[in-house]
């Protein structure tokens, strides 16, 4: 064994004693990310469930009990009945419900005569989202009805031609599926950067970096020490949450292990590099933890493609985005997890995440050398 | 045989501004050497300079003839070198982190065993091997530190104020180790310190201030420098105020420090004669003339002025009514965590008193400044300040109460007047009578043509008065003063007790809590505190706390030697 080898063997084993034993560290890099997982992929959803819906009938038929009946059957809406326009009008006005479905006197009379019948659909548009869901649904839900109408002979066929919706890779459309992927890579880019910055900034202040610093060890075989051994605690913290999200959230796995893997390493390795950049240039803890915040949770939220569609970012935001891990690693995992491997979207992200990785390590090695001098 | 350091034109620059400037010196072989140098004054630059971390940016440095920029590698084999702060981690036992050290310096493993046992020996750590650093007392922690350093047996030890914050008895007990380091083992030792009784049992000293060598030489011949140029005169306890300020304002004096029963009084010239109306005082053990006075001549030689002693006439709190006293502590007892760390305390402070509560750093001095200040309640025992019970009326007394815990500003990015403005809004006087205090406050304290500017880029001297005219703002009775001593330089902290003295003169009434039996002479009474050294947490302490009320004198201070002295229970295990 070299002096370096052996030099290098004591410090990784130094990490690894100190982070057995300290139960804030453990409960940041394992428990934490699984707490959360499960929180977020319970608790945050994107999609509308038991919206109450106003139906106004002003005259009742077999036709409009047969479409509020649709209504009242889908487990979108939570669908009240009502046969006063006032009150009716009035309920979406106080927020009471989230769209109102309109069948008034021309309803009853043109869906039997002429085949088209017209429907009103009125939707508090306060929530942007919600609103476009509810008259999507409710058009959907009309549509539906009359096809149905139309296949069962009961009116003409001026509607024949109908479109069949198919949801390929997500067939739930469950908004869980899609998110999971993206919360463990929002997850992983705050838990990595902050374990590494928090550590050295500790080092700093408890005066224990200088001392090492002055024994023939150099600051990059400190710093490699800590990314090597970190990059095993944030390779568990990530294997963790995917098992989590495929044995427990019951997310599908339709792709293979393998750019799983190399995604997981390189992931880790940028947001320790990261937290080392960051813990080089702060003072004191709290600055690392304010930097880490900044550099390493905004931007993955933000950017990450993984709440906010990046193709209808303008162009700049999206170049900026290519500097972000987390970008890739969310199209990753949500293209095996939920597509499989397919390597034509899977390279050129791996790719990047391999660059950002070299740049990173690189960095720290770099910056190292300045500060030191 | 080869020197262990020589400087020559030593140049760091941070940011523009010098931090060391052109230092020269020679440290021979097998000395032992500390740099003392105000806070800022670029004591641990030059220190992390000879250990290579950091790279001059003129001049070098030769470590027994090896240059520490082109040479590194063969230098940091021949250094140890223990850092501020504890240095070693908490998680790791004491074993652990030793191995790390002997590890990281290839000491083999086959003769590690020896070694391990020699140095720990050397510290006194052998049967504490299995124990967290976590765990161990400061003192212990240090001691770790140290054998760290010592792992592989450097030939030049570099210590960055392995001392800081230990108490009178565990600071002599260091040097004592490092002394033995120097002589048995032939290791050379260059450390900080701002302790100038510690630099006065070394062989040599560097004196900095603002990154530029005053002095340097052993501390013998410095504090003889000095010898020359002193005069003790005999005063008595009534008018010692009214002479020092009166002695402060004469032609060639440059500082009076004013001792209970004598004036300790520098001249700016060995021919100057004390004024024929004053009796010349004995010499005796506290008119002795310390390595603290040659820095003051030193720094005043260069033009490094003192700032002048403050008269306080405007600003003086209300007369209270005759014989009241402005603090009563009668049958004071506390605990904390189910342990009784105060019992028995009975004090008395009356207006203009000084009174020094002297004794180790510990637990218990912390838990009897928190109760004064009202921060915890006794479990028995009364407190009454400026006549008001602390008990009953907890915010009329604090009104009346000023705590100073550190002798820095207390906002660093506020201006002086805004912090007074600050701190005065917490009081009770009305808008305009504030107005006109803060403003003669400012001027009685010389804080006029810096009323503006952020205070935390103040000299040391001047932040020491932003933090007392934040104290003094709303005319408390009482002044309560935590160890005035730590990281000053010598000529603040002179500032600090000739304005302490000031401020008692003018009325108000201080307790001073400090570790230096030095500082007792410079009290009208002291409190005497014994708190028993707790190893750490985890280690079994039986603290327990009594406390003796004498008038200072050569009797107080044989006490007080006793007391530091005296071999201690759990002494052993920390």
């Amino acid at each position: 064994m070299t002096p370096r080898q052996r030099r290098m063997i004591a410090l990784i084993a130094k990490e690894a004693r100190q982070t057995a034993r300290n139960r804030t560290a453990l409960g940041v890099a394992l428990a934490g990310p699984i707490v959360l997982l499960l929180l977020f992929a319970y608790g945050v959803s994107l999609e509308t469930e038991r919206v109450p819906l106003g139906i106004f009938v002003e005259h009742s038929t077999p036709d409009t009990r047969d479409l509020a009946g649709a209504f009242y059957n889908a487990h979108y809406f939570h669908a009240v009945i009502m046969d006063n326009r006032r009150v009716a009008l009035d309920k979406l006005a106080t927020g009471e419900v989230g769209g109102l479905i309109v069948l008034d006197e021309d309803f009853a009379r043109a869906a039997v005569a002429e085949g088209n019948a017209p429907v009103q659909v009125l939707v508090d548009g306060t929530d942007a989202r919600i609103a476009r869901q509810v008259s999507n649904y409710a058009e959907g839900a009309v549509a539906t009805w009359l096809a149905q109408r139309t296949l069962a002979g009961r009116i003409g066929s001026a509607n024949s031609v109908g479109s069949a919706p198919r949801v390929w890779f997500n067939s739930e459309i469950k908004s869980r599926y899609f998110l999971v992927p993206g919360i463990i890579g929002l997850l992983m880019a705050v838990i990595g950067p902050l374990l590494s910055a928090l550590m050295v900034a500790r080092e700093r202040e408890q005066g224990t970096m200088d001392s090492i610093l002055a024994t023939p060890a150099s600051p990059r075989e400190f710093m490699y020490a800590k990314l090597i051994f970190y990059m095993s605690l944030g390779v568990a913290a990530m294997t963790l949450m995917l098992l989590v999200s495929v044995y427990v959230i019951g997310v599908p796995f339709r792709g293979t292990l393998r750019p799983l893997v190399m995604a997981t390493m390189l992931f880790v390795a940028c947001n320790l590099a990261l937290g080392l950049l960051i813990s080089i240039t702060s003072r004191n803890q709290l600055a690392a933890v304010q930097l880490t915040l900044t550099t390493g949770f905004l931007p993955a939220y933000m950017l990450s493609g993984f709440l906010f569609d990046l193709r209808n970012a303008p162009a700049p935001i999206q170049w900026l985005s290519l500097i972000v891990p987390s970008r890739y690693v969310v199209s990753i995992l949500q293209t095996t997890l939920l597509v499989g491997d397919e390597w034509r979207i899977l390279l050129p992200d791996l790719g990047g995440l391999a660059l950002l990785a070299i740049a990173l390590v690189a960095g720290v090695g770099l910056l190292l050398r300045r500060r030191m001098s | 045989m080869t020197d262990a350091i020589i400087s020559t034109g030593l140049v760091k620059r941070v940011g523009g501004a010098a931090v060391i400037d052109q230092v020269d010196f020679t440290m021979p072989s097998g000395e032992l050497w500390s740099v003392i140098a105000p806070r800022g004054g670029g004591r641990t630059t030059l220190i992390r300079l000879i250990a290579g971390l950091t790279r001059p940016d003129a001049g070098a440095i030769r470590i027994f003839g090896r240059d520490t920029v082109r040479e590194a590698t063969a230098v940091q084999d021949i250094i140890g070198y223990v850092p501020q702060g504890v240095g070693s981690y908490d998680t790791l036992t004491v074993g652990e982190n030793f191995k790390l050290h002997a590890d990281l310096r290839g000491v083999t493993p086959d003769i590690c065993p020896a070694r391990w046992r020699h140095v720990l020996g050397l510290s006194g750590l052998t049967h504490l091997t299995d124990h967290r650093a976590a765990d161990l007392s400061l003192f212990a922690r240090r001691r770790l530190a140290l054998a760290c350093a010592l792992a592989a047996m450097p030939r030049l030890l570099l210590l960055d104020e392995l001392t800081a914050g230990l108490d009178p008895a565990s600071r002599m007990e260091m040097l004592d180790v490092l002394r033995r380091l120097a002589g048995d083992e032939k290791i050379s030792i260059f450390m900080s310190t701002t302790y100038t009784d510690e630099a006065e049992r070394c062989d040599g000293v560097v004196f900095l201030t603002d990154g530029r060598r005053v002095a340097c030489g052993a501390p013998r011949e410095l504090t003889a420098l000095a010898a020359r140029r002193m005069r003790a005169v005999a005063v008595t306890a009534a008018d010692r105020h009214a002479t020092a300020a009166w002695l402060r304002g004469q032609d060639g004096v440059i500082d009076v420090e004013v001792q209970r029963t004598c004036l300790k009084v520098i001249t700016d010239h060995p021919d100057r004669e004390v004024p024929s109306q004053l009796t010349v005082a004995l010499p005796s053990a506290t008119t002795a003339p310390r390595l603290d006075d040659a820095f003051v001549c030193l720094l005043h030689d260069r033009g490094v002025a003192m700032l002048a002693a403050p008269v306080l006439h405007a600003t003086a709190p209300p007369r209270p009514p005759s014989g009241a006293s402005v603090l009563e502590v009668r049958g004071l007892a506390a605990r904390r965590h189910r342990r009784v760390l105060v019992h028995g305390i009975g004090l008395t402070i009356a207006p203009g008193e000084i009174v020094g509560l002297i004794g180790p750093d510990g637990p218990g001095r912390d838990l009897l400044i928190r109760l004064l200040c009202g921060l915890e309640r006794p479990s028995a025992g009364v407190i009454t300040i400026g006549g008001i019970d602390l008990g009953n009326d907890r915010r009329r007394a604090l009104a009346r109460l000023a705590h100073i815990d550190s002798a820095a500003s207390p906002y660093p990015d506020l201006a002086p007047v805004q912090i007074l403005q600050f701190f005065a809004s917490a009081g009770s006087l009305r808008r305009a009578e504030r107005e006109s205090r803060i403003g003669s406050l400012l001027t009685e304290l010389g804080l006029k043509d810096v009323a503006a500017v952020p205070s935390g880029s103040l000299s040391t001297a001047l932040q020491w008065r932003v933090a007392l005219a934040a104290a003094l703002v709303n005319a408390p009775a009482l002044m309560l003063l935590a160890a005035p001593r730590a990281h000053l330089d010598p000529l603040t902290r002179r500032l600090v007790w000739s304005d302490v003295g000031a401020v008692a003169a003018a009325g108000t009434g201080v307790l001073i809590a400090s570790q230096a039996t030095e500082d007792a002479e410079l009290c009208d009474r002291v409190l005497l505190l014994d708190f028993d050294r707790i190893a750490g947490p985890a280690l079994p302490a039986k603290v327990a706390e009594t406390a003796v009320q004498k008038r200072p004198g050569s009797a107080t201070l044989a006490a007080l030697s006793a007391l530091f002295a005296r071999p201690r229970q759990g002494r052993s295990a920390g």
